[in-house]
């Protein structure tokens, strides 16, 4: 079933300036409901914007975006963001901030605190419930915002560069749990990144994206099992697919430029 | 551990490089011009005795706590407002940017003409000298809240009430706490101006009526408790915000 659809979706900034700046043009995707699909592209190639409009943090200029066939206008519970910054409330305990949605939602303190507690209990953090974030390392921070996102139970989780900000072993480790909590929770992952190893090893689908104006280069599926055995013949197969797809946008920029 | 012993050495030797110059300072002046620092001490225990000193220092402190807490209740919430809705800071900014830079005390005459001899005009002064402190912090610190947070927040479906109580406030929290730290340095200052001009009680009184009588002594002692009682409340203030900051997971 078709959960998300994009359809000829472009979206211009102004600058101050007054110059207009194209930075999605003529998008057209479609991402299916518990797929996990990867934005994978350099910086500037408007995937975070992609990212946005999904999300209704921003508008498209022109053409539209449905999640099961509503438009989307604003943002929405059932779809929820992670940020690279992770953006926890510094002042609210781990426990407090993984309930802070919980409250938003309306759910009596006492389930609102048993749900919580199962989602620490699955990004494995219960001993952390109640230190502030300022005490926890990155790769806990983001750990707390996925149990934070995941206990409203969204059908949508979009991901901004998540791991971006983490050494490569916290990385690692906290991908492999991120395929963990998929395959239990099965939401459907819009997952931003610009690690080619990370979308080859997270995405069943990875979007390659290409910059001046943000485009959708390639559509590549993934057909690995999950966890995909990351040293193997055929990751890296995909792997060289993808550089291939990238070394042709650098021959067209060089055409261009002549 | 030692540079911790140096720093206080250093600390105390100042203080007292400071007395001995005083000190010998005063060996060249009539007492009426500069009392030496025995003296001021001896002047100090004088009003001590007749228990007249512990009754300036309860009213100040008391005129002190009135104005200052009123000063917070008001401009707090104001400020918080004003941060949040962007079009009312706009507009109020010209009449505040000139407001601003009158001092105080240039609003005494004003105020004896509104609200008579007695407390109400020193209070009305320190009210004022913590005023803009409080509202320039508390503004600027509700307009600096990460968007980050104001994304979050959006995300989950917060109300408009629910975002500024539980984010935007504790958000700004910390900032407005320097704000109002500044503000009990401003405020005590004018406090001795206050009581200078208006009141018939408090240290700033005891200074001017000192002069009267030509008792530089307790002019200097005046002066000298004025300054100690500033740096406890300093002290206390900066205390206080810690053990705030640290329940607020900001340390």
């Amino acid at each position: 079933m078709d959960k998300v659809k994009i359809e000829r979706v472009s979206k211009i900034f102004t600058s101050q300036d007054n110059v207009p700046q194209t930075v999605l043009a003529e998008i057209d995707l479609i991402i299916k409901d518990g797929e996990f699909l990867c934005l994978l592209g350099p910086s500037g190639c408007g995937k975070t914007t992609l990212m946005n409009l999904i999300a209704g943090f921003e508008k498209p200029t022109t053409g539209s975006v449905t999640i099961d066939d509503q438009l989307v206008v604003r943002p929405h519970p059932k779809h929820i963001t992670i940020f690279q910054d992770y953006g926890l409330f510094p002042w609210r305990t781990v426990l407090d901030n993984v309930l802070f949605g919980l409250e938003a939602k309306g759910i009596s303190k006492k389930e609102a605190r048993k749900i919580a507690g199962e989602y620490l209990e699955l990004v494995g953090l219960t001993a952390a419930a109640e230190q502030f974030p300022r005490q926890l390392s990155g790769g806990m921070k983001q750990r707390v915002s996925i149990a934070r996102a995941l206990a409203v139970e969204p059908d949508i989780l979009l991901m901004d560069e998540p791991f971006g900000a983490l050494d490569a072993f916290t990385r690692y480790r906290l991908q492999d749990e991120l395929l963990r909590i998929w395959e239990e929770k099965k939401p459907t992952i819009v997952f931003v990144t610009h690690d080619i190893d990370e979308a080859v090893y997270l995405g069943q689908k990875v979007v390659i994206m290409s910059p001046n104006p943000g485009k959708i280069k390639m559509i590549l599926p993934i057909d690995l099992p999950k966890p995909a055995d990351r040293s193997g013949a055929e990751f890296g197969a995909y792997r060289r697919e993808i550089f291939r797809a990238f070394a042709l946008v650098e021959e067209e920029k060089l055409e261009y430029m002549i | 551990m030692k540079n911790q012993y140096s720093l206080w050495f250093g600390k105390i030797l100042t203080l007292l490089i400071f007395v001995g110059i005083w000190q010998y300072a005063s060996q060249f002046y009539s007492p009426e011009q500069l009392p030496g620092p025995i003296q001021v001490i001896k002047g100090i225990q004088e009003l001590a005795d007749t228990g007249v000193l512990w009754e300036h220092i309860q009213v100040s402190l008391l005129r002190f706590s009135v104005s200052y807490l009123l000063a917070v209740l008001v401009t707090v919430p104001l400020g918080l407002l004003l941060g949040w809705y962007t079009w009312s800071w706009k507009a109020l900014d010209p009449l505040l940017q000139i407001l601003r830079p009158i001092s105080p005390i240039a609003w005494f005459p004003l105020a004896i003409l509104w609200f008579g001899i007695g407390d109400a005009p020193a209070i009305f002064i320190i009210f004022l000298s913590a005023f803009f402190p409080i509202l320039l912090a508390t503004v600027s610190a509700v307009r600096r809240v990460d968007a980050l947070y104001l994304r979050v927040a959006d995300n989950f479906g917060v109300d408009k009430w629910t975002l500024f109580t539980k984010v935007v406030i504790p958000a700004a929290f910390p900032q407005i706490m320097i704000g109002l730290q500044i503000a009990v340095g401003t405020a005590w200052i004018h406090l001795v101006a206050g009581e200078m001009l208006g009141a018939q009680s408090g240290l700033g009184y005891l200074i001017v009526d000192s002069r009267n009588f030509l008792r530089t002594d307790w002019i200097m002692g005046g002066m000298l408790l004025v300054g100690l009682l500033g740096l406890g409340i300093h002290l206390l203030m900066g205390f206080a915000e810690k053990s705030i900051n640290r329940r607020w997971g900001m340390e």
